[in-house]
């Protein structure tokens, strides 16, 4: 695909997201230095996505895409599939809850069904399944638009959910949102992120009714609010997306005046969307983690809404008050060395912080990697951007979330301090002795105060390891005496095949 | 009340926020409670790691164990073998699996879409003749069944591959089936009290995921002189395939919650094994004599400050009869409404409803069939509608709801405290703690009284 179509089918509303494998040439492994990462993907833009002969469970473009819109406050959820899809709705709730609660709003349960197929429908079809699920989702939540989701059944049966979501809406008269998220049809479960997002532009977003200087949408995944403060000292407000969301707000994203996000890898498509159809800019800079990338997202901020000369003055104000707080857990910090793993991207935001915290960064490890971004712009590039800021990465792999491969290359490089985010997977570091800061919420870490705090909150994991110790001293790893014993994470990847 | 009334559970309708997963779920989450046991998944990517987080988070943080969560081996089959089938994908996994993971028992299991597309899971396994530990197929696709039937899908496989029939009985030997790990969100716990118990009888039991169990205890399931079995739903099928194919005879009897059917529970495996009877009544004076002890601490906040409540409980058939059960007969407490969640036959129904007693001047408690989360709130405004707005009328207080996280909503709505205990209860962790049992009996009692003067 050329880069013009890309572009072209990216940020349309047809009925589908083209998957990331096509869409961004995202790769699943890769092991070498940072550069030779930006070299490949700038010999190769479109990729190879290909998976190791050994896997470990990863994840799943349905269940990526259901967690932000099951957080939508007001909207319903209903997830055409069999009952197992729909596990982790219980997960999913408690996550809602503590947003709602957070935000100040009354705190409800989420609102969601499954439409529950089994073996019968799955040879019948699950169309007037799905189509009673929709009808009794608005008959119990009174919801102001109902999300359906998909799954590998209803894909693999070929139920034609644009019929019955388009029959539903004129019945129901709210907007019924189908999200195309079939776990089989990407390797690459972040695709489930553009799936959501796609659903929401295509049909929740209208036209803007007017243009506001003063908000800007942030793409994030837990909105807590550590940026309100940061955007107050220039006028500005942020409008967290999309967790605990109304449909309303949603429908008026189209109005702000820029689209920033947390992470690449979740906003990135969003963001290309919102400027390709309603002219919203994507800004163009790296996400707001450590001084000097918060520096440039404000100075990128204030280009855009004609705020340069205060955006300099709060710049030079705000890194002179936190200068001596962080000098000062600068030098206690001094000489650790640290990993990160998580999202691409997210990752790309850890290692600008604890690079500002005079961490030294032994390594890295992305769930995936997106060879490029919807926006062609240079300044979203976080690798790039990572890469110029803290130098090149000497182990840098791609590793969709393999635990075998882990364990080995954090035994190989033992660094002080693991960080991380994506839930569960800590606890390979900690089985190995080795203490984890945990982004929980990726806000927190964010803007200056956001340095500061999470190198506080760092010296405190690197203070008291006796938890860690004890687990790692009493912790089985479940790996064969061959493997403990193979030098090569990518084994699997390379070795020969069946 | 008639039992159509009582059904909301049309089999197959769609279900609002389900408070089970599917077959792989269940089949997954029975294979992560057994020692040193390597699932692998033959499903899309995710499925495994859906179910994780959903017994994860909903069964009082399990976590992922020795191979669980993220650590499952999975095919992670896509649209490539959708077209040119997974069976050669599977093969390679397993080989893979065989080389790196460590193991005493390799279980092959299946999702939706591989089935769908007809990969044969035994012919792939039966071509490989090369394992260091048993290598097992057990096809468990989630539109087969809910996590109740993974449960007993996944058991009777092994059951079936590890087993034989034995001649000679191991006297004493018991199974324990009907407890289904993460779905019982305390099933070690549990399994670890009754299996104290009957210990103290001199029996020795097969509770397969107890505490220093291993495979081996699957392995003697067949030298069993009988097997417990305590649901009316999960285990019936493994239980069965025990009695028909390797002559171990069932015994069933209710999931026991406090000293009453504790006692009515040790009496009865007793009797049905031949005990001595001095034997059996030396154990429950000394439990009972415990247990009265403790309850008693209670006696004089429960008076002074009127501790007996309205209670509605939502829980599945193993729970829903025995806690309801517990507090009209153990605490005083008048059980309202008793919703059962999980999806039930009409047939099942009748079953479960026979669990619950009627005591003294009480009558039997309304119970419904719920599997919809939303049901429990309709019930409760059917049960319990209003007099009147006037400020002094009697309302459903002073009240009690014990459910699951999911009831949050319903306490509030009608302002009365929660006690978590059924599927999900993400706002608690769990490690041994039981509800089963006198222990688990005296645990629960102690939780509630605590809820009720947490505010003091």
């Amino acid at each position: 695909m050329t880069l013009e179509q890309k572009h072209h089918e990216s940020a349309t509303v047809g009925q589908e997201v083209i998957i990331r494998e096509r869409r961004l040439g995202a790769l699943l492994t890769f092991q070498g230095k940072g550069s030779d990462l930006m070299k490949l993907a700038k010999e190769n833009p479109e990729g190879c996505c290909h998976d190791n002969y050994f896997n470990q469970c990863g994840d799943c473009s349905s269940q990526r895409a259901m967690l932000p819109i099951s957080q939508i406050r007001d909207a319903a959820l209903v997830n055409h599939a069999p009952i197992g899809c729909a596990s982790d709705l219980g997960q999913f709730n408690a996550q809602h809850r503590r947003g709602l609660r957070y935000n100040a709003i009354p705190v409800q349960n989420i609102r969601a069904l499954s439409s529950n197929l089994t073996e019968k429908d799955l040879i019948m079809g699950g169309e007037n399944k799905l189509a009673a699920a929709l009808e009794e989702a608005y008959r119990r939540f009174a919801p102001k638009a109902i999300f359906v989701t998909t799954s590998c059944a209803s894909g693999i049966i070929g139920d034609d959910i644009e019929e019955v979501t388009l029959n539903a809406e004129e019945k129901l008269g709210i907007p019924i949102v189908p999200i195309y998220c079939e776990g089989f049809k990407s390797m690459v479960w972040t695709t489930g992120f553009d799936a959501a997002y796609h659903g929401i532009v295509r049909k929740l977003v209208k036209p803007p009714r007017e243009r506001r200087n003063d908000i800007i949408n942030i793409m994030n995944f837990s909105n807590q609010h550590a940026f309100s403060p940061l955007l107050a000292k220039i006028g500005m407000e942020a409008r967290y997306l999309v967790h605990q969301a109304s449909v309303e707000e949603l429908a008026h994203i189209s109005e702000a005046a820029a689209t920033g996000h947390m992470c690449e890898t979740l906003g990135t498509y969003i963001a290309a969307s919102l400027e390709k159809l309603y002219g919203v800019p994507e800004l163009k800079s790296p996400p707001p983690y450590g001084s000097l990338w918060t520096d440039l997202w404000l100075r990128e901020i204030g280009k855009i809404t004609g705020r340069e000369k205060l955006v300099e003055k709060v710049i030079v104000s705000e890194r002179k008050r936190i200068a001596p707080e962080l000098e000062a857990v600068r030098k206690k910090l001094e000489g650790r060395t640290v990993f990160a793993f998580g999202g691409a991207s997210f990752c790309h935001n850890m290692l600008a912080l604890a690079h500002d915290l005079g961490l030294k960064i032994v390594g890295m490890m992305g769930f995936h990697h997106d060879m490029t971004f919807d926006n062609d712009y240079e300044e979203i590039i976080s690798l790039k951007n990572t890469l110029t800021l803290v130098g090149n990465i000497g182990s840098y792999s791609v590793c969709n979330k393999q635990p075998y491969q882990m364990i080995k290359i954090l035994q190989d490089i033992k660094p002080d301090l693991v960080m991380s985010r994506h839930e569960s997977l800590p606890t390979q570091a900690v089985k190995l002795g080795i203490p984890t800061f945990f982004a929980a919420d990726a806000n927190i870490l964010g803007g200056y105060d956001g340095v500061v705090t999470t190198g506080k909150r760092i010296l405190g994991a690197i203070k008291s390891r006796n938890f860690v110790k004890n687990l790692s001293a009493h912790s089985r790893e479940p790996h064969s005496a061959w493997w403990k014993k193979q030098k090569d994470p990518f084994y699997f990847a390379k070795g020969k095949r069946l | 009340m008639s039992l159509r009334q009582a059904n909301s559970y049309k089999e197959g309708s769609f279900i609002d926020r389900p408070r089970h997963t599917c077959a792989l779920g269940g089949a997954l989450f029975t294979l992560r409670a057994l020692s040193r046991v390597i699932p692998i998944i033959h499903a899309s990517p995710g499925c495994g790691y859906n179910v994780y987080t959903a017994f994860n988070a909903g069964a009082g943080y399990l976590g992922g164990g020795y191979c669980g969560g993220a650590a499952w081996p999975s095919s992670n089959v896509v649209e490539n073998e959708i077209v040119f089938g997974g069976e050669d994908r599977l093969k390679e996994q397993i080989l893979s699996t065989l080389e790196l993971m460590d193991g005493d028992l390799y279980v092959v299991v299946s999702g939706c879409m591989v089935e769908m597309i007809g990969d044969d899971l035994l012919t792939v396994v039966a071509s490989i003749k090369d394992s260091p530990a048993p290598l097992l197929a057990v096809p468990t696709p989630s539109f087969k069944g809910n996590s109740y039937d993974g449960y007993d899908i996944i058991l009777e496989g092994l059951f079936e591959g590890l087993t034989r029939r034995q001649t000679r009985k191991e006297k004493g030997l018991l199974n324990i089936l009907g407890i289904v790990p993460g779905q019982d969100v305390f099933y070690r716990g549990n399994l670890s009290e009754l299996k104290r118990l009957l210990e103290a009888l001199g029996f020795k039991v097969n509770s397969f995921f107890g505490d220093g169990e291993d495979i081996s205890s699957i392995r003697r399931a067949a030298r069993a002189e009988a097997t417990i079995l305590l649901s009316d739903v999960a285990g019936q099928k493994a239980a069965s395939f025990l009695e028909d194919a390797r002559g171990v005879p069932t015994l069933k009897l209710p999931f026991p919650i406090g000293a009453q059917e504790t006692e009515n529970f040790l009496k009865g495996v007793a009797k049905a094994l031949g005990l001595r009877d001095s034997k059996v009544q030396k154990l429950l004076s000394f439990e009972n004599r415990r247990y009265y002890e403790y309850l008693e601490r209670a006696a004089d906040i429960y008076n002074d400050i009127d501790l007996q409540r309205y209670t509605v409980i939502v829980a599945d058939s193993n729970y829903a009869p025995s806690v309801s059960n517990f507090v009209s007969e153990e605490l005083g407490f008048v059980p309202v409404l008793t919703v059962v969640t999980d999806p039930l036959t009409e047939e099942k129904q009748k079953e479960v409803l026979l669990r619950f007693h009627s005591s003294g001047d009480l009558p039997r408690p309304l119970v419904r069939f719920g599997t919809q989360t939303s049901d429990s709130a309709r019930f409760l405004r059917e049960a319990w509608a209003p007099v009147s707005n006037h400020r002094y009328s009697f309302t459903l207080s002073p009240g009690l709801v014990i459910g699951s996280v999911y009831e949050r909503e319903l306490a509030e709505d009608y302002s009365l405290p929660l006690v978590t205990l059924s599927f999900p209860a993400t706002n608690r962790v769990v490690f041994q703690e039981a509800r089963a049992g006198y222990l688990g009996g005296l645990t629960l009692a102690s939780e509630i009284f605590t809820t009720l003067v947490s505010g003091r």
